[in-house]
């Protein structure tokens, strides 16, 4: 580490931590990687957590105290003003990290709204020096964060797309690793601007079988947390494209960004889609978590195109079982007719349990496939 | 005389349920002012619950599930509308919890059959509450004028109720000496138990009987004198706490817990807390443990007692029954050191 710098940690959210990484360490500071989430640490983030808050908050503060052992002293954890349990992690985190005795400072990246620029004060002030960030560094770096996001968001894709074909099983997993490396060894725009195509390279290089069985196309989604680790989903994504499943992601950090920063449209038109069934209880207004967009991919996605709906959440989370609750029901009532798979996690989850449900329901989504080729 | 009752414009039905045990006094006089009748379900019972869990998924509040029960009561009874009221903020820079958020489409969502829903968005961030009845009132054909006065007078009811539970009165007393005559009411209820008791939590939590199995109740029969946050003066609310330096509570629900709480410990007003919270409640899991962390440094008995529809009544008693003889013990162990 360089005399003056410092050393900052932060989450370790799936694959988004290349990003995360390039912000800091452009604004200045040294930026301290959580290893990847394991069994190990959330055992020891359980320890210090309420006992029935949501499983993202036992997770991150397992990330912060392996952080704090190895002598970091500044952690930046997201934070948003409501109305879900989120905007309270990082206060009741830095009291309990406090009372464990740990010098830590935590910072809020405050995400409510991302043209408040509350972010480039957050930037300035983990910079250890006092030279201010002109605003040209300012937008530089958060251009290419954008840009990391949306070539991260690229991979996933690709890997969800690519797995059901892969010959020799884990060719996938290493594909997208070395896409990941690649997107954190970049450190400028055109460096950037070269790995779009490189990521395509690397996953047609994946040795692809014919397609000669029954592909199911089937989309992941829920809370962002959950969706997007592959710890805390006991690796979904994976378990699916192994029985077959082109996954598609129905969230990425980069859609959430953008939608935090207003640009997202996509979006704007799923919360249409939602709130233009307000008979039938779409919702209103964003509830937190993911529940209003995933409300809107659903019924987005009934209109044709995929065969299931996998729909992933903390247990005990509240916006996403409100969006269970109701999608349940138009399920039965044969409003529409994806049938969709929900899959709560908890620290107790058992990964037999889940492989049984997985199998079962691309049996099923298999069988209506079929059927549904044979035309009758 | 017949000719002078005016006929009444239809029926409205009211879930006694969530926010059911904090405005319904509100709620009531404002549509009765409108000429309709009001009727709420019947009051919570194990059937209540066991409806209820038919309509919800299972990993669901329970009060949720009891709000359920009660709108499946409704159904079977003769109403032209239901009430089920959107609260989205009821102070400036608060939210209520997610689920009261999205409860009118929650209720269309999973519900068949059911009759008109009269919704009410209270949203003071952005709008102040007159509009928001307003809104309502037209919605069933009231005038302005006519909506106007009923707004004024539901205030007036919600703030005599409020008084009446500041000194001391439980929220069914209260509830029912509203009819009365207001000078016959203010009258302290006599106390003089050993013991006083703090028991804070949810509204529908902790006025509900059925759901707190008989928990106030069982705290008198044991000479414990119970508070309630709605006993509490009304402007100790008014401040907004603080849960660290970077962030302020922004749950309209919990505000009033964390302030409560924070009156009762700054002032030694109580020898004991204890919270009432539902199993699987989002916001509950965190106010549980900043209160849990600042009764430790203050040195002051306190217990969460987690319901859900597993928990028999034996158990949650016997946990309050060992709080009440700890405290009990503590007192006197003080009382010997203080004498000597
Ligand atoms: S969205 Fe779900 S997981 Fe996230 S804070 Fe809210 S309850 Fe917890
Ligand atoms: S505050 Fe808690 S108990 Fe009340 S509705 Fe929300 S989750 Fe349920």
């Amino acid at each position: 580490m360089s005399e003056g710098k410092r050393l900052v940690a932060f989450p370790h959210m799936g694959n988004n931590w290349p990003a995360f990484k390039s912000l800091f360490e452009n604004a200045g500071a040294e930026a301290y990687v959580p290893g990847k989430n394991n069994a190990r640490g959330l055992e020891c983030g359980l320890k210090f957590s309420p006992e029935w808050i949501c499983l993202p908050f036992k997770i991150t503060i397992a990330n912060f105290i392996e952080a704090l052992d190895k002598g970091v002293k500044t952690i930046v954890m997201a934070s948003d003003c409501g109305p879900c349990r989120f905007g309270f992690y990082h206060a009741v985190q830095e009291k309990i990290l406090k009372d464990l005795g740990y010098d830590v400072e935590i910072k809020c990246l405050l995400q409510a709204d991302l043209l408040t620029f509350e972010w480039a004060d957050l930037l300035q002030s983990i910079r250890g020096t006092r030279l201010p960030l002109s605003r040209f560094k300012l937008l530089w770096i958060a251009r290419i964060f954008f840009m990391k996001l949306q070539l991260i968001q690229l991979a996933e894709k690709l890997e969800g797309k690519t797995r059901p074909y892969e010959v020799r099983r884990g060719e996938t997993t290493k594909a997208l690793e070395r896409c990941l490396k690649m997107i954190d060894e970049a450190g400028t725009h055109q460096q950037l601007r070269g790995l779009k195509h490189l990521i395509k390279e690397e996953f047609a290089k994946v040795e692809k079988a014919g397609r000669e069985k029954i592909i199911l196309k089937v989309v992941l989604t829920g809370e962002i947390f959950v969706a997007l680790d592959c710890f805390a989903n006991q690796d979904v994504k994976k378990k699916l494209g192994e029985l077959g499943c082109e996954v598609c992601m129905g969230i990425s950090l980069y859609d959430w960004v953008k939608h935090k920063a207003h640009v997202n449209f996509h979006r704007k038109y799923l919360e249409y889609l939602s709130k233009s069934h307000r008979d039938i209880g779409g919702l209103q207004l964003d509830i937190g978590g993911e529940a209003f967009w995933v409300l809107g991919q659903y019924i987005d996605f009934s209109r044709g195109g995929i065969d299931g709906f996998v729909h992933v959440y903390p247990f005990t989370c509240m916006p996403e079982i409100t969006a269970k609750s109701i999608i349940t029901k138009w399920y039965n009532d044969g409003i529409f007719d994806v049938p969709p798979l929900f899959l709560g996690f908890d620290e107790h989850a058992g990964e037999a349990g889940l492989m049984t449900r997985l199998e079962a329901y691309t049996d099923l989504l298999r069988t209506k496939k079929k059927k549904l080729i044979n035309g009758n | 005389m017949h000719t002078s009752i005016k006929k009444k414009q239809g029926t409205i039905g009211i879930p006694r349920g969530l926010l059911y045990y904090k405005y319904f006094p509100l709620w009531k006089t404002f549509f009765e002012k409108l000429d309709y009748r009001v009727v709420a379900s019947e009051k919570t019972n194990a059937g209540t619950l066991k409806e209820g869990s038919r309509y919800a998924i299972d990993e669901i509040c329970i009060p949720l599930k009891v709000y359920y029960g009660h709108v499946v009561n409704l159904i079977g009874k003769e109403i032209d509308y239901l009430f089920v009221p959107r609260y989205i903020s009821t102070t400036f820079g608060t939210y209520m919890c997610p689920k009261f958020l999205g409860l009118p489409d929650l209720i269309r969502g999973t519900i068949n059959n059911l009759p008109r829903i009269i919704e009410m968005e209270i949203d003071l961030r952005k709008k102040p509450i007159f509009y928001s009845m307003l809104e309502t009132g037209r919605k069933l054909n009231g005038s302005f004028s006519q909506i106007k006065s009923a707004f004024e007078e539901s205030v007036k009811t919600y703030q005599r109720f409020r008084i009446i539970m500041e000194a001391g009165f439980t929220f069914q007393e209260a509830f029912d000496s509203l009819a009365k005559n207001p000078a016959e009411v203010l009258e302290r209820r006599p106390t003089g138990n050993p013991v006083k008791v703090a028991v804070v939590g949810h509204g529908y939590n902790v006025h509900d009987p059925f759901v707190n199995m008989g928990l106030i109740k069982k705290l008198e029969d044991m000479k414990v004198d119970a508070v309630v946050l709605e006993n509490l003066p009304v402007q100790i609310f008014r401040q907004k706490t603080k849960i660290s330096e970077t962030l302020k509570n922004y749950w309209g629900n919990e505000e009033e817990i964390l302030s409560g709480v924070d009156y009762l410990f700054k002032n030694n007003l109580v020898d004991g807390v204890i919270f009432l919270c539902s199993f699987c409640c989002g916001p509950d899991s965190l106010i549980d443990e900043i209160i849990t962390r600042d009764a430790k440094t203050r040195d002051i008995p306190y217990i969460c007692v987690v319901m859900d529809e597993h928990s028999g009544q034996v158990g949650v008693i016997t946990r309050v029954e060992a709080f009440v003889d700890m405290i009990l013990r503590r007192k006197r162990s003080r009382g010997i050191k203080e004498a000597g």
